[in-house]
């Protein structure tokens, strides 16, 4: 089973290392710093024809946010509809949790799942899996329980 | 791997139907749900291995229905079950809460642009309420077009979603037994 395209979209390094060390082996990882990186590296992911499975994104980073970032991906997304281009998943990550923020996420910009930090393990591996992404077998085995 | 091969051989099943709840007493279950533009909301004590899931259907209890029928609403069905936990010594705010469901099935309904659909209703109330009483949301999946089948572990706190089809939601395809055990009608 070959392993899922998944970028994470997060300022903080240390959080960028940690999702590093919880999917390097079960994915084939991108990391971006802030939104604007994101959508280059969605465009060249298009362009070679191996778009991202999934995506990670924080809210609160410079240049652009996480979610002008998401609404711009689903537009791009629309637009390229014709070309074959097809609609990632996207789980917002992020520290906020007011009602708000969340509302606005799902149902105004179009993410499809919404995890609040501090997040575990295994949060991470069931939210990739609810949202429709398979990750190789025998790893997910491994630190499911 | 199938949400089913994760369930245990021996594990207690649970079918959970539109307005009711489900407590659990620590043993290994599976409580099992269909989501549309209803909404789940799950509650995990860590500490002790115990959960509870509602299924709330309409957003907000009306006034004079207080305690009527408490799963039928979405506020009333969560602070039910925070009362539940409560009463068993649980502080709020030690639970772990996640939100499910609240699609929006009829979008090409022409009211939908200007009326908030139910399930978005459904998922503010659960937020809202979430947000009230102090509790400490994890994880929220919540809108698109689709509905969800929702397996709980309330042993672990677990939840596994499986993406279902309008129409397979609508012929009763994803629909399983009566439940064995349930709470708090």
């Amino acid at each position: 089973m070959s392993k899922p395209r998944i970028l994470i979209v997060e300022d903080s390094s240390s959080v960028r290392q940690w999702f590093t060390a919880v999917l390097a082996e079960r994915a084939e990882l991108s990391t971006a710093r802030n939104g604007l990186e994101a959508l280059n590296r969605i465009w060249a992911a298009w362009e070679k024809g191996e778009p991202f499975e999934a995506i990670f994104m924080d809210i609160i980073m410079p240049v652009m946010d996480g979610l002008s970032a998401v609404k711009e991906i689903r537009r791009l997304e629309r637009e390229r509809r014709s070309e074959g281009v097809r609609p990632c998943r996207i789980c917002i990550i992020s520290r906020l949790a007011k009602p708000e923020d969340i509302l606005k996420a799902q149902y105004h910009c179009g993410a499809d799942g919404y995890v609040t930090k501090p997040f575990a393990e295994s949060t991470i591996l069931q939210t990739i899996s609810n949202l429709g992404v398979e990750l190789p077998h025998q790893l997910r085995m491994r630190c499911s329980s | 791997m199938s949400i089913e091969a994760r369930i245990g051989a021996n594990w207690g099943r649970v079918y959970l139907k539109p307005t009711e709840m489900h407590l659990s007493d620590g043993s290994p279950q599976a409580v099992t749900t269909v989501l549309g533009s209803c909404v789940s909301v799950t509650f995990f004590a860590p500490e002790a291995g115990v959960g509870g899931i509602t299924h709330g259907m309409l957003p907000r209890e009306a006034a004079g229905q207080a305690g009527v029928e408490s799963g039928r609403f979405v506020d009333s069905g969560i602070a039910w079950m925070v009362r539940a936990f409560a009463r068993q010594g649980f502080d709020p705010g030690s639970l772990e809460v996640k939100l499910f469901g609240g699609a929006q099935m009829h979008e090409t309904d022409a009211s939908s642009r200007t009326t908030k659909s139910v399930g978005r209703q459904n998922v503010e109330s659960a937020l809202e309420t979430i947000e009230e009483l102090g509790l400490r949301l994890l994880v929220s999946e919540v809108g698109g077009s689709w509905g969800r089948k929702l397996v709980f572990f309330p042993h672990s706190g677990d939840v596994w979603i499986k993406k279902i089809t309008r129409s397979s939601l609508y012929n009763g395809e994803t629909h399983g037994q009566a439940a064995h055990t349930r709470h708090g009608r």
